[in-house]
């Protein structure tokens, strides 16, 4: 698996991507880093989760062109797409009384042939995707029964059971109280450092992204403004230009990690 | 509750589904029974041999004609229709993630009857197999009426607008096939009777006519169950998945009209075995429309018999199968509806 991560590239090269007569985002170029977190940031329409759509291959620009591994996206199936790069929406949608095995075991999807029964493999990898994000003692309870935080690691399991490189999420922290931001945040932390994943993730919380991700894309009115680093892209100019607001930097005394605290 | 919250919590692996499928197979071997019940509801008791003899040995006794004749493709008919019913209700629901629908309540039934009762009266085809392919055609249109109607405006294709469409087009299609029907003198009574819902006086070639096009409709709804089960996650996660969305729409939407226009060919707009049916087999299974679609054939076919012979075998009264079924599908669907808070929006 280590090896495909080596090559597992996703870019975007100068795609334009709009809905009926609005563009949202414009001439945008993007190389997502390979084997990163990448955390998309920006203010509300700035066109984050589009961009996350139009990377998964579920927005088409209406000009230029989403690369997956060297080949033009446009002429991949969903099922060529989802072997390589899993998505999680912003707002899952599931029946309630669905197990946590059964949604787990959807993520088999795009290796499943319609006469191809389930195997050893398929329950393997299943299993390894619930432990790794701690819903394997969860696997009989039904989605409606979990708190939210068990519910999205699910979820999470999932798009692990899809085994891809890539994985990218729409805001996977909203409606989490704070112990369970940190919880998924730590995961998707994790599913890089120790698994090779590249991860793409839409955050709105400035000092999470700054504290897990390893490369920040700051996004205003359908452009990149900045990307790069926390270090280097956590500064009051860049805040003030994408935000609006006023901030002032200061790194956590343990770590180094910048820490925004804004004023106005 | 307690048969699917003891499925839900049974220790994971095989449990749960190894206990579905004994249910299943429980549910499959209790049909044959139900069957030799219903063919032996009537004047003329028919004891097993004499069934045998009569299918395999025919001696062209009084017996052996009632059998062939009447009896047999009248129970035949009814394990077909609904199976079909009961299995594009279920692929109904999963597509459109509405607990409403149904063949009866979107209008695919009364587009197919509307069709065929056009094809009599105005242009004289009889015979079940041609009949079908007008109840095809209607039961198509009717899908395609309804789901423009239901997701046109703001928010798409919500479960009520559909539900509302349905009505809306089920009310108006049933005034017509009535209004050709009275205004018609030529119309056979057999005619009129079937546009309630019948099995009685199909014969056996209307039922060897249909067979293959829903038995090929059921088989097809097994094999495409793993897609349609992930096609009811909806839209965004099932693409996510990798599922070509247009392709596993247009196999299901082509599956019930298959299903659904080749039933109401053969008996008409039987109503609330495709709405009630897949409910009853979710509070069975769960979730998991590979075991709702696998069960509903049975629990189906099961229940039309059921309806159809219910009231001759207490009575002696023979009521057509649409009615009898709306007796018994209304008060189900009404608790069904009371236990759970459906969200329709």
């Amino acid at each position: 698996m280590s090896e495909m991560t080596a090559t597992a590239r996703l870019e975007a090269r100068s795609i334009t991507v709009g809905y009926s007569n609005r563009d949202v985002l414009r001439d945008l170029t993007l190389s997502v880093p390979p084997g990163r977190f990448t955390a998309l940031l920006g203010p509300n329409g700035s066109g984050k989760s589009t961009l996350l759509r139009a990377l998964a291959g579920l927005a088409r620009p209406s000009a230029g062109e989403v690369m997956l591994n060297a080949a033009a996206m446009r002429t991949m199936s969903r099922r060529q797409i989802a072997r390589h790069l899993s998505l999680l929406p912003q707002t899952p949608r599931a029946p309630d009384d669905i197990s946590v095995r059964d949604l787990v075991a959807q993520g088999r999807y795009p290796h499943r042939g319609l006469f191809k029964p389930w195997s050893s493999m398929d329950r393997e990898i299943c299993t390894r995707a619930m432990e790794m994000t701690a819903v394997a003692d969860l696997e009989a309870k039904s989605l409606g029964h979990l708190s939210g935080g068990q519910r999205q690691r699910a979820w999470i399991a999932m798009t692990l059971a899809q085994s891809t490189d890539m994985l990218l999420l729409d805001e996977p922290t909203t409606y989490l109280d704070i112990a369970h931001q940190l919880d998924v945040l730590d995961l998707l932390r994790r599913l890089v450092r120790d698994e090779g994943k590249t991860v793409v993730a839409v955050l709105h919380d400035i000092n999470h992204a700054a504290r897990f991700a390893d490369h920040l894309c700051l996004l205003k009115e359908g452009e990149i403004v900045a990307s790069g680093p926390p270090g280097e892209i956590i500064q009051a100019r860049h805040l003030r230009t994408v935000f609006s607001i006023d901030a002032t930097i200061i790194h956590d005394p343990i770590d180094e990690v910048p820490i925004c605290i804004a004023r106005r | 509750m307690s048969p699917p919250a003891e499925i839900a919590s049974a220790p994971p692996g095989r449990g749960a589904d190894f206990a579905r499928g004994i249910g299943l197979a429980v549910a499959l071997a209790l049909l044959p029974l139900l069957a030799f019940w219903a063919v032996n509801v009537g004047s003329v008791p028919i004891p097993l041999d004499g069934l045998l003899a009569g299918v395999l040995d025919f001696d062209g006794s009084r017996e052996h004609v009632i059998l062939r004749e009447v009896r047999l493709p009248r129970v035949l008919a009814g394990l077909l229709v609904g199976a079909q019913l009961a299995v594009a209700g279920a692929i109904m629901q999963a597509v459109t993630a509405n607990p409403l629908a149904s063949p009866g309540l979107l209008g695919i039934n009364a587009g197919a009857a509307f069709a065929v009762v056009l094809a009599i009266a105005l242009a004289g085809f009889d015979g079940t197999g041609t009949l079908m392919w007008f109840a095809f055609l209607g039961a198509g249109t009717a899908a395609v009426a309804v789901y423009m109607l239901g997701s046109a405006g703001r928010g798409g294709a919500t479960p009520l607008k559909l539900a509302l469409a349905g009505a809306v087009l089920t009310a108006f299609l049933a005034s017509l096939t009535t209004t050709i029907l009275l205004r018609d003198e030529n119309t056979l009574d057999s005619v009129r009777l079937w546009s309630v819902g019948s099995l009685s006086g199909r014969p056996v070639d209307a039922v060897a006519a249909i067979a293959p096009w829903g038995v090929a409709g059921l088989m097809g709804a097994v094999l495409a169950s793993r897609p349609v089960m992930t096609l009811s996650l909806g839209s965004e996660v099932a693409s996510a998945l990798g599922q070509n969305l247009a392709l596993w729409r247009a196999v299901s939407a082509v599956l019930v009209v298959l299903l659904a226009g080749s039933a109401v060919a053969l008996a008409g707009p039987v109503g609330f075995v495709g709405l009630v049916v897949p409910h009853v087999a979710r509070l069975l299974v769960g979730p998991d429309y590979r075991w709702i679609i696998a069960y509903s054939a049975p629990l189906g076919a099961g229940l039309v018999i059921i309806a159809d012979t219910g009231l001759r075998w207490v009575a002696g009264i023979d009521l057509p199968v649409g009615i009898t079924m709306a007796m018994i599908g209304a008060p189900v669907f009404i608790a069904l509806v009371r236990r759970r808070g459906w969200n329709l929006r």
